[in-house]
C-alpha cells in the first residue's frame, strides 16, 4: 500500500473533490481541517524542512492578504480604528486569515498533486480519451524543472569564467540578461529536437497508446467508490446549506448540531481517508538518518 | 537574505502609500447656501424578505417599516454634493456607510448603506437616489445640490420598483 503506486485516475479524483471543496467552503473549522491535512500530508511526502519552507511562505502569504484586505472591503460591523476614511473592522481582518487560509491550503494540496501525479501519471491518465492535451500537460510540465537546471548551469558557467567578479550592478543584471537569452536560444533548439524525436517515435500516430504500469486493483475501486460517495455526501450538505458561514455584516456564530457535526466528520474522514498509507510515510520520514 | 528584506520592505511601502492615499485631505466646505432634506429607505426589501442574505435577518438589519433615516433637514455648503450631503448626514446619525471611488466615472459608488450592500438581496439589488423624485442619471458626488431640494435614497431589488 503505496501512495505513488496507486491508480493516477483514484488520486486524481480524491484531490479534484478535496480542493474543490477546500475552495468553496467559508467554514473556517473547515478551513482548518484542510489546512491542518495538507501539511500532514505535504510532510509524509516531502519531510521536515520543506514542509516548514512552505508553512513559513504560507504564513507570509496569509499575513500579506489579512494586511491588505481591510485595504479594499470596509465592510463589518465591529470597527477596530480609523485612520482617516479608512475604517479597519475585525471582520475584514479575520476575513483575510480566512481567505488567505483557504489559497495556502488548496496551493499545499496543488503542491502534494504534483508530487503525487508526475508527467508520466498524466500523460497516462489524459492518454486514452485526450491524447494531444495529456502530451503538451505532459512536456510543458516536464520543461519546468528542465529549464531551471539549464539556467542553472549557464549562470554557473558565468561565474566560473570569473565574469560576475566585482562586477557593477548594471554589469550583473547585463549577465543576467545574457544567461536568460542563451536559455532562449537553447530551449528553441531543444523544442526542435524533441519535436523531431516524438514523431520519430510515434507520437503523432492515430492510435498511439500510453504506457502505464498501472494496475486498477481491487484497492483503487474501494478508494475511487469512497471518494465519490464522501465528496457527493459533502457537496450535498454544502447545496443544502449545513455549515455555511458569512463574515460580514457580522460572523455568524458557530453552530454545533448534529448534522454540523456530521458535514465537519466527514471531511476529516476524507482528508484522512489515505492515514494507513499516511502513517507509514510518516514514520518513513522520522526513520531517515540525519547524518 | 537581501531578497526577502527587499520584498518586506516593498510590501511595506505599497501599504504606506496607500494608507496616505486613503486618509485624503479635509477641504472647508465654504460658506452656508441652503438647506435640503435627505431620507434613506429600503422599503423593497420588505417584500422580497426571502431573497435577503442570511446575515442581514439574523442581525436585524433592516428595519421593520423599511426606513432607515426619516427625512432630516441638512444645510447646504457652497462645494456640497449630494454624496458629501449623505456623507455627514451617516456620520451625525451613526449610520455605516461604504463608497468607494470609481476612477473610469470619476464619481462615488455607494456599495452599502447600513450594512445592506449592493447583491445582498438578489443579483440586481442596489442603492440609488432620487433628487425632487426625479432620477439624475450621475454619480452622487457629480450634482449639486439646490435650495429646498428632497434627496432621497432608496433600495432596489428589481429593476424599476422605485418610483
Amino acid at each position: 500500500m503505496n501512495l505513488e503506486r496507486k491508480n493516477p485516475i483514484t488520486i486524481l479524483c480524491y484531490l479534484f473533490f478535496v480542493i474543490f471543496i477546500t475552495i468553496f467552503s467559508t467554514n473556517p473549522i473547515m478551513l482548518g481541517i484542510s489546512f491542518v491535512s495538507s501539511i500532514l500530508f505535504y510532510f509524509a511526502l516531502k519531510g521536515w524542512k520543506k514542509t516548514l519552507i512552505r508553512l513559513a511562505y504560507s504564513l507570509l502569504f496569509v499575513a500579506i492578504i489579512t494586511l491588505v484586505n481591510p485595504l479594499f472591503s470596509r465592510q463589518g460591523m465591529t470597527a477596530l480604528f480609523e485612520i482617516g476614511s479608512l475604517i479597519v473592522t475585525k471582520e475584514s481582518i479575520l476575513y483575510g486569515v480566512a481567505i488567505g487560509v483557504m489559497f495556502s491550503s488548496s496551493m499545499i494540496w496543488f503542491g502534494v498533486m504534483n508530487i503525487l501525479l508526475d508527467s508520466d501519471k498524466i500523460s497516462y491518465i489524459f492518454g486514452k480519451y485526450t491524447p494531444k492535451i495529456g502530451t503538451i500537460l505532459s512536456v510543458s510540465l516536464g520543461l519546468f524543472p528542465k529549464y531551471i537546471a539549464q539556467y542553472k548551469k549557464i549562470d554557473n558557467n558565468l561565474k566560473a569564467l570569473g565574469l560576475y567578479n566585482q562586477a557593477s550592478l548594471w554589469r550583473k543584471i547585463k549577465l543576467k540578461m545574457h544567461t536568460l537569452s542563451t536559455l532562449i536560444s537553447w530551449s528553441i533548439e531543444g523544442a526542435l529536437t524533441l519535436s523531431d524525436s516524438m514523431s520519430a517515435r510515434g507520437y503523432d500516430l492515430k492510435h498511439k497508446r500510453v504506457f502505464g504500469k498501472y494496475h486498477f486493483g481491487v484497492s483503487d475501486i474501494i478508494l475511487l467508490i469512497i471518494s465519490i460517495a464522501v465528496g457527493v455526501v459533502i457537496l450535498v450538505f454544502m447545496g443544502l446549506g449545513v455549515g455555511s458561514y458569512y463574515f460580514y455584516p457580522t460572523f455568524k456564530p458557530l453552530q454545533w448540531n448534529v448534522d454540523v457535526w456530521i458535514y465537519f466528520a466527514t471531511f476529516c474522514f476524507m482528508n484522512l481517508m489515505l492515514a494507513v498509507d499516511l502513517w507509514e510515510m510518516i514514520k518513513w520520514q522520522f526513520s531517515i538518518s540525519k547524518i | 537574505m537581501k531578497k526577502g528584506l527587499f520584498i518586506f520592505l516593498s510590501v511595506f511601502l505599497v501599504l504606506l502609500v496607500s494608507f496616505g492615499m486613503l486618509i485624503g485631505c479635509s477641504e472647508s466646505l465654504g460658506d452656508k447656501i441652503g438647506e435640503a432634506t435627505i431620507s434613506i429607505e429600503c422599503k423593497t426589501i420588505l417584500n422580497n424578505m426571502e431573497k435577503a442574505e442570511q446575515g442581514l435577518i439574523d442581525n436585524n438589519l433592516i428595519p421593520n417599516d423599511g426606513i432607515i433615516l426619516e427625512k432630516v433637514g441638512v444645510s447646504i455648503y457652497e462645494k456640497d454634493n449630494v454624496y458629501t450631503m449623505l456623507k455627514r448626514v451617516c456620520k451625525q446619525n451613526k449610520i455605516h456607510l461604504h463608497c468607494d471611488f470609481e476612477p473610469v466615472f470619476k464619481t462615488y459608488y455607494i456599495k452599502g448603506i447600513n450594512h445592506i450592500y449592493e447583491m445582498s438581496v438578489g443579483e440586481s439589488s442596489g442603492w440609488m437616489y432620487f433628487v425632487n423624485n426625479e432620477q439624475p442619471n450621475q454619480g452622487a458626488s457629480l450634482v449639486k445640490v439646490a435650495n429646498g431640494d428632497e434627496i432621497r435614497f432608496a433600495y432596489t431589488v428589481i429593476a424599476g420598483d422605485l418610483q
